[in-house]
């Protein structure tokens, strides 16, 4: 029997199946690795060449931003905080494992991190989610922060 | 026959098309078999990514691949630009100065980036990588992969940007 999916799971899938999205897997920057909705598993490459992995709540997709937190693809758990990718300013600001409780990376493209901080509207622009590109846009942003001169590689414990 | 995925983008399409294709399929055909068909006609011009010159409509998908001898084991995709400009003319500002030069319209934002941060204007790689290129006179960033002519809207054929420093998120 087939089971039906949701309007936001069916924007979310077409925005998979859409040219940005498969453009960037095909290139190998990330790879959807598990959707069980609302989450979604994603891998994203650094340029060290380490995967990433990052697991979204996509719920009231896409009017709604996700929300995104590293996660250990091997164990299929949320990442220790003491692996979580390093960097000398900006990586270590969206990376920060103190900010709630690393739930969610601290980017205006967040659902959670956006609370509060109309400010990033201004600032931000090109960081504040866009519903129209979806899930490739937070992707896109995750991946330059980790092939950026910014990123350090993973924390050594 | 193994099916190969191709990318297509142009002045005139909002987003990246996917198809996909046989090894001896024409562009043409590909083209025209897109859910929304491009038709070929004088003025319209295919590019490879990246590369400086159009090709002609009717080469086969294989013949703009690496050749290999088990067909079944291609698995790169084949990236395509389809235009009316035969070159875009790029300007870049940063720090008061700004650089001009024309690129094929198939080529990446990521190329031109690297030409303006590190060529033109002579940054470190890592500076370069916390530089990004703006759209003037808007906040739209495009991203590494967008082909150069996109950006042009099939109108005129020009781009002009502003290299600008990637900020830190905070307060």
């Amino acid at each position: 029997m087939e089971v039906a999916i949701g309007p936001d799971e069916a924007v979310f899938r077409r925005h998979l199946a859409g040219g940005g999205f498969r453009s960037g897997a095909s290139a190998g920057r990330w790879r959807a690795v598990a959707v069980a909705w609302p989450y979604a598993v994603f891998g994203v490459s650094a340029v060290d060449g380490v995967e990433w992995g990052l697991r979204f709540d996509c719920t009231d997709y896409p009017r709604t931003p996700p929300t995104a937190r590293p996660w250990d693809l091997d164990r299929d758990a949320p990442l220790a905080a003491d692996r979580w990718p390093s960097g000398a300013s900006r990586v270590p600001m969206a990376f920060n494992p103190n900010w709630k409780n690393g739930s969610c990376l601290y980017l205006p493209c967040d659902r959670q991190s956006i609370e509060g901080h109309a400010n990033w509207n201004n600032e931000h622009p090109s960081l504040i989610w866009d519903a129209t590109v979806g899930i490739v846009h937070y992707l896109r942003i995750v991946y330059d922060l980790l092939n950026s001169g910014d990123y350090r590689g993973r924390n050594v414990a | 026959m193994q099916s190969i995925e191709i990318f297509i983008q142009g002045g005139e399409i909002a987003e990246i098309l996917v198809a996909t294709a046989t090894p001896v399929d024409s562009l043409a055909s590909v083209l025209a078999g897109l859910e929304r068909p491009i038709e070929l006609h004088e003025q319209v011009l295919i590019f490879i990514e990246d590369a400086h010159f159009p090709i002609d409509p009717a080469t086969a998908v294989e013949e703009l691949l690496p050749l290999c001898a088990d067909e079944e084991a291609i698995v790169a995709p084949l990236r395509l630009h389809v235009t009316k400009c035969r070159h875009v003319e790029v300007s870049i500002r940063f720090n008061g100065e700004q650089m001009k030069r024309r690129f094929a319209p198939g080529t990446t934002v990521g190329r031109v980036h690297h030409w303006g941060a590190r060529r033109a204007f002579h940054l470190t790689p890592r500076d370069a990588a916390e530089h990004v290129l703006e759209i003037v006179g808007t906040n739209k960033r495009p991203d590494r992969d967008v082909h150069i002519g996109t950006l042009t809207g099939g109108a005129a054929c020009s781009v002009e940007f502003d290299l600008v420093p990637r900020k830190r998120v905070e307060g």
